[in-house]
């Protein structure tokens, strides 16, 4: 994987996303988004290609980053947009289309992960989570805020960073990490205040832009 | 707004969120008194705000040929597999079981009798924080029970029941009352300290950090106070108590998200408590792996991460085959 490749900062498109996010709560989206899910349970398939344009960016980002493979983050991508066409009546109910496509993303990144040798005992079905500090946006640019930022990312555990990502790189709000990683609220939470508080007293917040 | 409050339900709150963004204190003169009501309160107050501003991320981008490239790979998988998808029901009935599941894994909380005794129940890998009314901290093992009077400070008496494990941070008081924690096995008696019991074991163990205590076992009509740093375990053969000094670390650290191994942790104590934690019966393939002594630290906040960090720590492989699970060496 070539990481700088991938780190443009895209700030234009980065300051509607979370609008974009939440969308489907506006009026006019809302009605679209019905019909959009309408469409494709009466089974036209132009409305998975909407759909597919729509998402692709992020849901490709995520399944790389879950993967750090461009070629099994295409392939999760692919079986995913498969899978819903097939099953698409379950999307038809789901609340909010872009989780349940960030859910099934992951649940196929993790069958591939899974089938790769090395992932087979169930102690390693956790994704390996890396976290440059050029995803960040830094107040502090030199090597050594960079450094300390990868040390200080490097020691926090793999869940923990997962977590981070979901929070403030997807904006998930901490019941639906707890739904995705099926694990409790109470733990989602925990992971979050401990990742802060470590990343704070290892004094790598304040070099980044808050 | 004077009861101690946990960050969980902090984050739900909508007033007190708002309270964050405005840039405490000025907005909210009930937030800001209730930052003041407690020198912890203004340290949950600060961690909630960065946990609220989080980490900024740099959004990033797809180029539109890989966009192409994929939505043409899915349209030629969809005109292979056309006509296939009769699996559908079987799909709503394993999200049934997912939702079933995850609700069960909630701890449940009761007001149940005439005594009134408040009841908190861990399942297999969880953890409850608990504030009594006094503002003692009760740190809730996985897989344990704990129960105390509601009516806490009209009673001359402190008393908590316990089957599992806990971590206590006991609020000292002005007028000691005392404060005891039965278990199946043994009592503690304490004033202000912080300490662990783990009763899943026949023989606890009571593990002390700060202040004193004493542990008080019935059977045996042995007593024993122990200082800060010690841990005790009552053997029942001899009907004495077993001293370690180079433990409470340990024995402390799960309420933080980890285990302390230190130098060295015997495997069978490991094997032990992740029985004792996830109701897994451990078997162990080759006996010597039992010899292995793990060091530093593992997080275990949940399980596949614990098994992930132990199998690589340890060489082996974890598999669970329903309540059972299975310790293996590593092939390589």
């Amino acid at each position: 994987m070539t990481p700088n490749a991938l780190h443009q900062d895209n700030s234009r498109s980065g300051s509607h996303l979370k609008q974009v996010h939440r969308s489907e709560l506006s009026m006019n989206q809302g009605q679209r988004s019905k019909q959009q899910k309408l469409r494709l349970q009466q089974g036209d398939i132009s409305a998975l290609e909407e759909l597919y344009q729509q998402y692709h960016p992020e849901l490709y980002l995520y399944a790389l980053k879950l993967t750090n493979s461009q070629e099994l983050a295409k392939d999760a991508i692919q079986d995913t947009f498969v899978a819903i066409w097939k099953y698409r009546s379950n999307l038809a109910k789901a609340n909010s289309v872009r989780f349940y496509l960030l859910q099934a993303v992951r649940n196929q990144c993790l069958k591939l992960l899974k089938k790769r040798k090395r992932f087979l005992s169930i102690g390693q079905v956790s994704p390996e989570m890396v976290i440059h500090p050029e995803e960040l946006k830094l107040k502090d640019t030199s090597q050594e805020a960079k450094q300390k930022i990868t040390q200080a990312l490097y020691s926090l555990s793999n869940r923990q960073r997962e977590i981070i990502y979901l929070k403030y790189y997807e904006n998930l709000d901490y019941q639906e990490i707890a739904t995705l990683l099926s694990i409790n609220y109470q733990s989602v939470v925990n992971h979050v205040h401990r990742a802060i508080v470590r990343l704070r007293d290892a004094d790598v917040l304040k070099l980044l832009e808050r | 707004m004077n009861q101690k409050k946990k960050l969980t339900d902090l984050l739900k709150d909508a007033s007190f969120l708002r309270w964050l963004r405005a840039g405490r204190p000025g907005s909210d003169p009930d937030w800001n008194a209730w930052s003041k009501e407690e020198p912890n309160n203004e340290q949950l107050a600060e961690d909630a705000a960065a946990m609220e501003q989080g980490v900024p991320f740099r959004r990033q981008a797809v180029s539109d040929e890989l966009t192409q490239q994929n939505w043409e790979g899915i349209q030629t998988r969809l005109a292979q597999e056309d006509g296939a998808g009769q699996r559908r029901q079987l799909l709503r009935w394993s999200a049934a079981a997912a939702v079933l599941l995850l609700l069960s894994a909630f701890a449940v909380q009761w007001w149940g009798g005439d005594a009134s005794w408040t009841n908190h129940q861990t399942a297999a890998g969880e953890y409850e924080t608990i504030d009594l009314p006094d503002g003692t901290t009760i740190y809730l093992g996985a897989n344990s029970n704990l129960q105390y009077q509601t009516a806490f400070l009209s009673k001359d008496e402190r008393l908590i029941y316990l089957e599992g494990e806990a971590y206590f941070e006991v609020q000292p008081q002005e007028d000691p009352m005392p404060f005891l924690v039965q278990t199946p096995a043994l009592n503690v008696r304490v004033l202000g300290t912080q300490f662990n019991v783990n009763a899943h074991r026949a023989e606890p163990i009571v593990s002390l950090t700060s202040g004193s205590l004493q542990v008080i076992y019935p059977d045996g009509d042995a007593t024993k106070i122990l200082e800060p740093g010690q841990t005790a375990q009552y053997d029942v053969e001899k009907k004495q108590f077993n001293i370690s000094e180079d433990v409470s670390d340990y024995w402390a650290s799960w309420r933080a998200g980890k285990w302390e191994f230190g130098a060295g942790m015997p495997m069978t104590e490991v094997i032990q408590r992740i029985e004792e934690i996830y109701g897994l019966k451990c078997i162990v393939s080759d006996p010597a792996i039992l010899q292995r002594k793990p060091a530093g630290r593992v997080f275990i906040d949940d399980r596949e991460e614990l098994f992930s960090a132990l199998s690589s720590l340890l060489k082996v492989t974890f598999t669970v085959q329903g309540n059972e699970l299975h310790i293996q060496q590593s092939e390589n």
